[in-house]
């Protein structure tokens, strides 16, 4: 991580990013189900309010980090699903290393010096 | 029409993404609010404020349809978002006029070369002008719906494609048959040249028909073209619009 680049409304956007890219390890889901599991997993803490998903959804399809695909549904309903890429996986493995260390050094902070954090 | 569907069609109307995109994106959305809707009913949740909590988490607000925009926006948006409008309209007009002096250039030399411009038909010169004016409706409007992806209303202009192919031919076979009168005046007032007369003005006429037709002819593609894409993407458009669900 480069220190005097961080930003902090960036991280932001880049946790929304990864809860994305992390629902979608365990396989493919369409958009509303991609929002409940982001719900459910982090116990109500996450929540995509406004359709706030679909602009992350469509930006991470365009940088190839996930593919999305119609399909059909009985009584003739089309749902769009997205599966997880290797370039995507790839990333989101990539910047886990950098939210532990991020989260890592605000704790250190929180904590104060000499107290190990929780 | 439902809220629900009203509100959709107001998303349509004030979102500004190219049209098969933007299709896609409410036939997306359409989906997920349908199936939200269902699983929360399913969980007990009063239909009423199933449908609700379902429109909070996913229906669009104002800042997530900017956002929207910028994803969705086209190659030549990205590229030219920087740009103050005014500058970006004096650079597209400035390109449309390069273009049209190369078209321009580059056709009269091939009209010069072909022997077309030696001793034309008055009306030669009208139908190359008409043609001008339909290549640069044709430019303007491929510019619109395929690099610029301004959607907002895609057949603007589009019968003025079909108009000016036709006047194109029209102005043609009214040069016709007008030089042909003059011809036929010609040919009383002296018979004795009728042979050379005749033969000069048959060439003169078909080189001129030839070259309305040739003129038109990729006006008429274009607007076949355009034509059939816009049905295509609006008849794809209303069907999302329709919601095609229970």
């Amino acid at each position: 991580m480069t220190d005097e680049n961080f930003d902090v409304q960036g991280f932001a956007r880049d946790i929304n990013v990864l809860l994305v890219l992390a629902t979608l390890r365990d396989g493919s889901k369409h958009g509303y189900q991609i929002a409940l599991d982001v719900e459910t997993e982090s116990s109500g803490l996450f929540r995509f309010r406004h359709g706030t998903l679909y602009p992350i959804l469509h930006r991470l399809e365009a940088e190839g980090f996930i593919d999305g695909s119609w399909s059909k549904e009985g009584g003739g309903r089309r749902k769009k699903v997205y599966a997880l890429t290797a370039g995507g996986r790839a990333h989101l493995e990539g910047r886990r290393a950098h939210v532990g260390e991020v989260v890592a050094r605000l704790l250190r902070v929180i904590s104060g010096p000499g107290e190990a954090p929780a | 029409m439902s809220a629900l569907s009203e509100r959709l069609r107001s998303i349509d109307a004030s979102l500004s993404v190219p049209l098969p995109r933007r299709t896609a994106l409410l036939r997306e959305l359409r989906y997920d609010l349908d199936a939200l809707t269902e699983e929360l009913i399913a969980q007990g949740v009063p239909s009423v404020e199933a449908r609700r909590r379902a429109t909070t988490a996913l229906v669009p607000d104002a800042g997530t349809l900017e956002s929207l925009e910028s994803v969705h926006a086209s190659r030549y948006r990205r590229a030219t978002a920087a740009l103050d409008v005014r500058r970006l309209r004096g650079l597209e007009r400035g390109l449309l006029a390069a273009a049209m002096t190369v078209a321009s250039v580059s056709g009269a030399t091939m009209l010069a070369s072909a022997g077309i411009t030696r001793d034309p038909s008055p009306f030669l010169w009208p139908v190359i002008g008409a043609g001008l004016v339909l290549y640069a409706v044709c430019l303007i409007k491929a510019f619109e719906l395929w690099i610029k992806g301004d959607h907002a209303k895609p057949r603007r202009g589009l019968w003025g494609v079909a108009f000016l192919s036709g006047a194109v031919v029209v102005l043609g076979a009214a040069g016709v048959l007008t030089d042909t009168i003059v011809l036929f005046g010609t040919l009383e007032a002296s018979p004795d040249l009728a042979g050379t007369l005749f033969m000069a003005g048959v060439r003169r006429e078909a080189t001129l028909m030839a070259v309305a037709i040739v003129l038109a002819l990729p006006g008429a593609v274009f607007w076949l073209v355009a034509h059939q894409w816009i049905a295509l993407v609006e008849d794809a458009h209303r069907r999302a619009l329709a919601f095609e669900s229970h």
